[in-house]
């Protein structure tokens, strides 16, 4: 079987390839020595952890968590799987316009392929204007 | 309708291994991380030799400059280096979806420092491709065609074909659900089959 897009697909496939030839063949070998050694080239660590954080950032992160607790207080609507689910088995779904729905019909289809059939498959049965 | 067609093919797959066995080259690769994590100067050169390509790729799809994409790839993993000399990395059987994270923060940042410079500062020469000269135009058309996506569909395609990783990884790293990214995909293929092939596509919609 064939993709429409098989063309495309294969151009897209080179320019990865090219790209990855682009590579300076010196690139690896200069990261390539030991770990410690890239390490230093950005500076060593120094002292304990909480040491190197700045009053400010400690600040900061306070005020991130309060902010954080106070939205998470809020009740904010929620992707239900379940529905979701009920609604993909349900055939009329097909010709719904309820995105999330449809999205987690593609997962699910999705999940139960392997990767290399994902990499080519062809969405055809939804169209193109999600 | 779906149909599927000859499936792309993966640098890190073993010959006569396929998806149906992960779990050994798994395994290996998770014994590769902590020996690289423990100091092993053979197992980091293995990493780098086995990630840098994938990554500096990616950088230069994106960043579309050699040096902002090999500055970005030592950067990368000088950052790997670190996280796992601290033992940071605990996402075992995710190795490729936390490294990748880590470059796509980082080209996103890029991306976004390179979007405030003034035209011409950043963006360089595009290397010469391995193809002949006639495939090379073709590429090159193909290239500027996804130089017109948005950015999001840019992404997705750099992380599929530059950094070939799984869908699965790429979801997991983007954090969007899997079917998201496989319409996305779908969604990009079509534009770029209208931006190259604009007759063919008028004639498909008038049939």
């Amino acid at each position: 079987m064939t993709n429409e897009h098989d063309d495309i697909l294969a151009g897209l496939e080179r320019l990865g390839e090219a790209d990855r030839d682009a590579t300076p063949p010196g690139l690896a070998r200069t990261i390539g020595g030991s770990p410690p050694a890239v390490r230093a080239a950005r500076g060593p660590l120094r002292g304990p952890v909480l040491a190197r954080i700045a009053p400010w950032a400690l600040a900061a992160a306070a005020v991130g968590i309060t902010a954080t607790l106070l939205l998470q207080s809020t009740p904010v609507p929620t992707h239900d799987d379940r529905a979701a689910i009920e609604a993909a088995l349900d055939p009329g779904w097909l010709f719904g316009d309820e995105f999330n729905a449809l999205d987690s019909e593609l997962t699910l289809l999705a999940r139960s392929l392997d990767d290399d059939t994902l990499g080519t498959l062809s969405l055809d049965m939804i169209g193109d204007d999600l | 309708m779906i149909t599927i067609a000859t499936a792309p093919r993966r640098l890190e797959e073993e010959p006569g291994q396929g998806p149906e066995a992960p779990d050994p080259a798994k395994a290996a690769l998770a014994a590769l991380v902590a020996r690289a994590g423990h100091g092993e100067g053979d197992a980091w050169e293995t990493l780098v030799e086995r990630y840098s390509r994938r990554v500096f790729a990616l950088g230069l799809s994106r960043l579309r400059s050699r040096e902002a994409a090999e500055d970005l790839t030592q950067s990368v993993f000088a950052t790997l280096s670190e996280q796992l000399a601290a033992g940071a990395y605990r996402e075992e059987g995710r190795f490729e979806a936390w490294l990748f994270r880590i470059a796509n923060n980082r080209v996103r940042d890029e991306a976004k420092r390179a979007a405030r410079a003034p035209a011409g500062e950043v963006h360089g020469e595009i290397p010469a491709t391995t193809a002949d000269r006639a495939s090379a135009e073709d590429l090159d058309a193909l290239r500027r065609a996804v130089a017109r996506l948005n950015e999001r569909e840019q992404e997705l395609l750099s992380l599929r074909h530059q950094a070939e990783l799984a869908f699965a990884d790429i979801a997991e790293l983007t954090g969007e659900p899997l079917g998201t990214l496989l319409a996305r995909h779908h969604r990009s293929l079509a534009k770029l089959r209208a931006m190259l092939d604009p007759d063919e596509e008028e004639h498909g919609a008038d049939a």
